[in-house]
Order: C-alpha cells, then sequence, then structure tokens
C-alpha cells in the first residue's frame, strides 16, 4: 500500500455514545426524531400543526365558557395536530424510505415504520380521550379502534399504491374515505367491533399488516427498486421521477421534475384545474366525511352534508394561498428565460396568481350555481364565509409573498397569522353566539384594503428582489452532476 | 490484507439499451484505498451504487463482506458500510445536529468524539438548518454522517467536488488517518486526480463501461510512459507496449502502456538512439487513454 504523504495524527479514540443494542431494534431518540420531523416537514403542515397546538389550550379551557365551541377547536386540533400530518406522513415516511443513505442506515425501516405506528396510535387515541373529557359515550375506544384500523389500512394501500404526484393526491384520501363510508354504512361493523375478541384480533390483524408491509417493501429484491416497480407496474409510471423532490432523486432521474417553473403548477389549464381540484375539492370532502361520522358516532343530529362540505370548502380556500409565497422565489427561473425587467416580471406573476385564484373560486361559484345546492342552499353563513373567503385568500397570499420578498422573521410570520386567525375567531364566535353578521362582514372587507396595501408593498420590494436571499424552497440546494 | 471486502463478478447493468457496466469483474481487499477515475458518463457513480445494491444489475453478482450485496443487504453488512452520495441526500428540515443524532442513534459504535473534533475543524454550522448550509458545508455534512460510526468500508462518490481546498486537505488527511489506523477499506471516486495520487493505493480507471486500468498506483506510474523521437524519425506500425501515437509538429510522440527495457530496447533498434522518454503523471494518463 502507498504510504501517504500528508502529515499523519493521532487517531481519536473510540467514544460510544448509548445507541440500539444491534440495530434492529430502533431507539427511542430516533423515534422522536423521526416524529419531529414528520410533523414539521412541510411548511404549510407545520403551519397548520402550530395552529393546532395554539387552539388547543381554547379546546380545554373553553369548556367551562362554551362546551360546544371548545369541542369544535378540540376537532380542529385533533384535524391540524395529528389527521394532516398523518396524511402526509406516509408520503414522507416513503420519501425517507426513498433515501438511499438512510436506507443504508441498519434499523432505520423498522424505525420509521414505528414512528408511523406511533402516529396512528395517538390519532387513534385523540377522539375517545376528547369523548371522555365531554362526557360523550359515543366517542369511546370503539371509535379509537375504529380509526386505527382504518388508519392502518390507509397506510398499507398507500405504501403499495403511490404512484405519482396527481394520482397520490386522489389515491391518498380515497381509500381512506371509502373505508369510512363503509364503516358508516354497515350495520354489521358495529356488532363486529363491539365483541372484545374481534377487535383485538382487529388490532393484532392490523399489527401485522403493519409487519407484513414493512417487511415485503425492505425485504424485496432490492430496497430501492420495489418503489420503481410498483409504479412501473401499475401504471407505467417511474415512481422516483414522478414522486421523489429533486433532491432526493437518485441520479439518474435528476433532471427538475417540476411542470412549469411557478409553484410546480401544470402551464396547461386543465392540469391547473386537475391540481386545484385535487386540492380544494377532496381535502374538504375528506374532512367533512370524518366530521359526519364524528357527529353520527356521537349522537348528535347530522348537519347539511352539503352545507358542511361547502364551509369546509371555503376555509381551505381561505388558507390555500399561504403556498403563494413561494411564486416570487421561483421567478428567478424566469429571470433569465424572459427578456423582461423586473417590473414586467412582477406582471407576469401576477397574472399567474390570479389565474390561479380565478381557477380556485370556479369551483366555488360552480357550487353556488348548482340548481341541486340552489335548492338546498349553503345558508346565510355560506354566503358570508364565501366573503371571508374571497377577502382572506387574497390577504393570506400577498402576506405571504411579501413575508418572503421582506425576508420576515418567522416570528413576525408566526405573529402576523395568529393576529389573523384570532380576527377570524372572533368573527365567527360573533356568529355562532349573537348570529350577528356584522364583525365577520367587517373582518372580511378590513382585510382587502390590507389585502391591496400588501400588494404595493409587494410590488416595490419585487422591484430589487435578491434572489441570492430569496431562493425557492425546493432548490435551495445546488443539484450534484448527474453522472 | 488478506479478506477480500468486495468481490464484483461480470458486473452488467443498462438504462434504457445503453449498457454503461460491460461485465465488470474485480476484487478489492481490506486495507485497500481504491481510486476511482472515469470520464463523465463513463459508469464510476453506476458501479459504486450497484455494488451497495442501490440498483439490481442485468448480471453478474456483487459480494461485500463476503454476502451477496446484488438484492438486499442484511443489517450487519449496512453497519460495516458509510457511504457518501453524489447529491449528498440529507433531509432538508432538519438542523445539522438533529441530524447527525438522528444517525447516531442507530449505531452502537458511534464515535462522538472523532465528529465534534471534524466538526470543530472543518467549521461544519450544526445549528442551522440543513437547507441553510452551503453547498459545501452540506458536503462536510454528508461525509462526517459517513464516518461517525466508523465503518469498515467507506464508498464516496465524489466526495470533494464541492469542498474548498482546505477543507479538501483536511478531508483527505482524515480519510489517511482511517485508513491507516485499521484495516479499513476506502473505494472513492473523483475528477481530482491529485486528490487521489496522495491517498490511493489502487486505481481503477473506467472506460467504456469496463475496468479498464486496475492497478496499483506506483505500477502504472512505471508502465506508462510518453516518448518523443527526434525530428524526421518515424516509427513502425507496431512496437510492443504501444498504446497510441501521434504527430506534433515534425516529430512523433509515442504513448507505452507497459513500457519495460525489453520495449526500451526495441524503441532504440527501430527509431534510433536520441530519442526522449517523459514518466507521466496520472492526470497525463489519463488523458493519453482518452485521447
Amino acid at each position: 500500500m502507498k504510504t501517504p504523504d500528508l502529515p499523519q495524527t493521532a487517531t481519536v479514540p473510540s467514544q460510544a455514545v448509548t445507541a440500539s443494542s444491534s440495530g434492529t431494534l430502533a431507539p427511542p431518540r430516533a423515534l422522536l426524531y423521526l416524529l419531529h420531523f414528520l410533523f414539521t416537514s412541510h411548511p404549510i403542515i407545520k403551519f397548520v400543526c402550530y395552529t393546532g397546538v395554539f387552539l388547543l389550550p381554547v379546546s380545554l379551557f373553553g369548556y367551562f365558557w362554551s362546551p360546544t365551541f371548545a369541542f369544535g377547536m378540540g376537532i380542529y386540533s385533533y384535524l391540524a395536530i395529528l389527521v394532516l400530518p398523518f396524511l402526509v406522513a406516509v408520503v414522507q415516511q416513503r420519501i425517507l424510505l426513498g433515501n438511499r443513505r438512510l436506507c443504508l442506515i441498519p434499523g432505520f425501516p423498522l424505525a420509521s415504520g414505528l414512528t408511523l405506528l406511533v402516529m396512528t396510535t395517538l390519532l387513534a387515541a385523540f377522539l375517545p380521550l376528547l369523548g371522555s373529557l365531554y362526557g360523550i359515550q359515543h366517542l369511546s375506544s370503539l371509535l379509537g379502534i375504529h380509526v386505527f384500523v382504518c388508519a392502518s389500512l390507509y397506510v398499507a394501500v398507500l405504501q403499495f399504491c403511490l404512484i405519482s404526484r396527481h394520482a397520490l393526491a386522489l389515491l391518498s384520501f380515497l381509500p381512506f374515505l371509502l373505508i369510512l363510508l363503509i364503516f358508516q354504512l354497515s350495520p354489521y361493523m358495529d356488532l363486529v367491533w363491539r365483541n372484545p375478541a374481534l377487535m383485538l384480533l382487529a388490532f393484532l390483524l392490523c399489527l401485522a399488516v403493519w409487519g407484513l408491509a414493512l417487511r415485503s417493501l425492505h425485504a424485496g429484491s432490492s430496497f430501492k427498486a420495489p418503489f420503481q416497480q410498483t409504479g412501473a407496474l401499475l401504471l407505467g409510471y417511474d415512481y422516483n421521477q414522478q414522486f421523489a423532490p429533486l433532491s432526493w432523486q437518485p441520479r439518474h432521474s435528476a433532471i427538475p421534475s417540476t411542470p412549469s417553473l411557478l409553484l410546480g403548477f401544470p402551464a396547461a389549464l386543465t392540469g391547473r384545474m386537475l391540481n386545484m381540484a385535487a386540492n380544494v375539492l377532496v381535502s374538504p370532502l375528506l374532512c367533512g366525511v370524518l366530521m359526519l361520522f364524528m357527529w353520527n358516532s356521537s349522537g348528535k343530529d347530522t348537519p347539511y352534508p352539503l352545507r358542511l362540505f361547502f364551509l369546509l370548502h371555503l376555509f381551505i380556500v381561505a388558507i390555500y394561498p399561504w403556498a403563494w409565497g413561494e411564486l416570487a422565489a421561483r421567478s428567478r427561473l424566469l429571470w433569465l428565460r424572459l427578456d423582461t425587467d423586473r417590473t414586467q416580471l412582477w406582471q407576469t406573476l401576477e397574472r399567474q396568481l390570479w389565474t390561479q385564484y380565478a381557477v380556485m373560486f370556479s369551483y366555488t361559484l360552480a357550487f353556488l350555481l348548482t340548481p341541486l345546492l340552489l335548492e338546498q342552499g349553503p345558508g346565510t353563513l355560506g354566503w358570508y364565509m364565501l366573503l371571508l373567503a374571497l377577502s382572506a385568500s387574497l390577504h393570506n397570499g400577498y402576506l405571504n409573498m411579501l413575508a418572503r420578498l421582506e425576508h420576515w422573521n418567522s416570528w413576525v410570520q408566526v405573529l402576523s397569522i395568529i393576529s389573523f386567525l384570532c380576527a377570524i375567531c372572533v368573527g365567527l364566535g360573533y356568529v355562532a353566539f349573537s348570529d350577528n353578521y356584522g364583525p365577520l362582514t367587517g373582518i372580511s372587507l378590513g382585510l382587502l384594503p390590507l389585502a391591496l396595501w400588501y400588494r404595493q408593498r409587494c410590488k416595490s420590494s419585487f422591484a430589487s428582489v435578491d434572489w441570492v436571499k430569496l431562493k425557492p424552497s425546493a432548490y435551495k440546494r445546488g443539484a450534484s452532476g448527474a453522472t | 490484507m488478506s479478506t477480500e471486502t468486495i468481490n464484483i463478478s461480470k458486473l452488467g447493468k443498462s438504462f434504457d439499451g445503453n449498457s454503461v457496466l460491460k461485465g465488470v469483474s474485480a476484487a478489492v481487499h481490506a486495507g485497500e484505498v481504491i481510486g476511482v477515475l472515469g470520464l463523465n458518463g463513463a459508469g464510476k457513480t453506476t458501479l459504486l451504487e450497484t455494488l451497495l445494491g442501490f440498483c439490481v444489475p442485468d448480471s453478474g453478482c456483487v459480494r461485500l463482506f463476503g454476502r451477496n450485496s446484488v438484492h438486499a443487504l442484511d443489517t450487519a453488512t449496512k453497519a460495516r458500510i458509510g457511504f457518501v452520495p453524489q447529491c449528498d441526500e440529507l433531509v432538508e428540515s432538519m438542523h445539522g445536529q438533529q441530524y447527525l443524532d438522528l444517525i447516531a442513534g442507530f449505531y452502537p459504535t458511534w464515535n462522538l468524539a472523532l465528529i465534534k473534533r471534524l466538526t470543530d475543524e472543518w467549521t461544519v454550522p450544526l445549528n442551522l438548518k440543513i437547507n441553510k448550509l452551503s453547498v459545501g458545508q452540506r458536503q462536510k455534512l454528508s461525509i462526517l454522517a459517513a464516518l461517525g460510526h466508523e465503518p469498515e468500508l467507506l464508498v464516496l462518490d465524489e466526495p470533494v467536488a464541492s469542498l474548498d481546498p482546505l477543507a479538501r486537505r483536511q478531508f483527505l488527511k482524515e480519510l489517511i488517518n482511517i485508513s491507516a489506523a485499521r484495516d479499513r477499506t476506502i473505494l472513492f471516486s473523483t475528477h481530482i486526480v491529485s486528490d487521489l495520487e496522495r491517498i490511493a493505493s489502487r486505481v481503477w480507471l473506467i472506460k467504456d463501461g469496463d475496468i479498464a486500468i486496475d492497478t496499483e498506483l506506483d505500477s502504472i506510474k512505471e508502465h506508462y510512459v510518453r516518448v518523443h523521437l527526434p525530428p524526421g524519425v518515424s516509427a513502425p506500425a507496431s512496437l510492443p507496449g504501444l498504446l497510441s501515437r501521434r504527430q506534433e509538429q515534425s516529430s512523433t510522440i509515442l504513448v507505452f502502456n507497459h513500457w519495460s527495457e525489453a520495449t526500451c530496447t526495441a524503441v532504440e533498434k527501430t527509431c534510433g538512439p536520441g530519442f526522449n522518454v517523459e514518466v507521466l503523471a496520472l492526470e497525463e494518463i489519463f488523458l493519453e487513454l482518452h485521447a
């Protein structure tokens, strides 16, 4: 062996730190890190999760003030803290398992699977706990078992069926909805699940499904190939090209999979419509079915399903533009491609933003114009919510863009979000308790000039935007060469 | 150097009909430091990743520590491997320290003192989120994550591409420490030939989907020479060990890949005396091979 010509230094004596004893059992610390990652892996999930945590004390202490309102906040916290992160966690887990470096770590797949199991258990335990807090008998452990079984099946289905970005959005919700509906509709299900022996059997069956899913994912022909094979087998898609983020793609598909330079939306209008439908229709549908399910379980009157769905749709529409701040960052990709100055580029970007806005609200308007809906009517609150959604989405879009353009401190962003949420809560609270729509209307109309003011500031900030600081989330790291 | 760490046998891999690896065979013994050279697209990364089991080869077999790694790597084998991929594949939303802690949690032999020392020496800001780090800082973190458990086999795919000269020198020093301390095997690809000359004991030169040269570093330097014939002197079409020939102005240049006393005598006999023999550096050899 060649003698090295660089100076030698003494090697550091080994100091083993505490870790797993054999590499086959995931250490608790790693589980905690992975749980933290799954809850905060995406900025929007993180934001929604924080709002859930913020509202959790309201749901606990509000019990003494207004049980109904506090219960509603509890349900929102449940959706925000556990349900949404869980839905995304399955996808994130697939990404982690597709990471070649992590795949080489002994015991990592098991730890990743256990993390998801912990999340599922938390998911199943939350509602019975909330039920016992509010003395609702029907929200018992029976519901917990339901949720656990559904979530386990959802994980199993998703782990095997993930194909592409667009299919993912639909696939991730549909099995879950289907299972919930089956449980709702079948009169025999309750009989089955009330039997303790059968419940135990179902629980064990779920654990077995978890184990088998993990085993088949990692003991196949290779721990990378199954992902690719699954996609290719079902629809001819390459899993990695369609699904994995740029930074984690294998080198042979290192070309950005983003179909357009702007926010990853497809350039064609039909593509945008599909993309938006997946976001503003499927999510409210899921939430609506979940809430109906819980309402029935708690023995309360079922609310108007379409009205509930409409309100949830407007809620999603109102918060959706939080992601539009990314638009300003991605405009750096257009700078060298378009023969424009920054003012013209701003106009181009704003056209894109308004197109998205129009596409988004086209669904809302379609609802309002549907004769079926007109028969049932979205209700007075629905009309006011529409006004709120229109102004709030504009406000949120420009606020987020301004925060990115002016590099606001994250605390300033959090404070602005909280103050916005407080205003909305006050407005809705007035409606709930005094049937007074005045404050809600005032807030809705007040958000409009605020949005215009943000827009003006965005426009002036964009004239001197610093793209060295303002980098797109997906492109913060320079991609290495491909060979 | 008796234990065989890697055994590659007739490895073949193609992508979309393009054959990248064409029946590669090689063996690596414990304690060896192998430098992998090759043009862009030659198949260096494919070779390194295939032998770690990241993709299933079309033909052939790879054995790591005596176990077949083509279809799956068992836990015990994984624990003996450290890997630095070309794209760092770090988890963007974590802080550097969180990421290292996460990985440390899986290894009972994690050398905390080593990582702390390297973090200080390489000035890696572990308190920052990974997506806030520069490309070079990410590369350092990526290397740290692969070194912490003191693997017996370290596979590095262009590990120094984004490092500054100081960091590169520090990293090479550390690699020397690692390889000298115990019988650790290092397999690394690079385009910086001078780095390879500093630390590699053996060189693999990948060309046309195969390992064109697999030899000791010193040996390759002895056997590859460039002969400058005097102006007006021409050489016969065939000479023993002749790799290539070209005309530069009025003089002929011959490149030999098996230079020996016998070859020297043959050249002297056919071309006459007065020729110059130029011993080539590794980079020159690389260029001659791809001329």
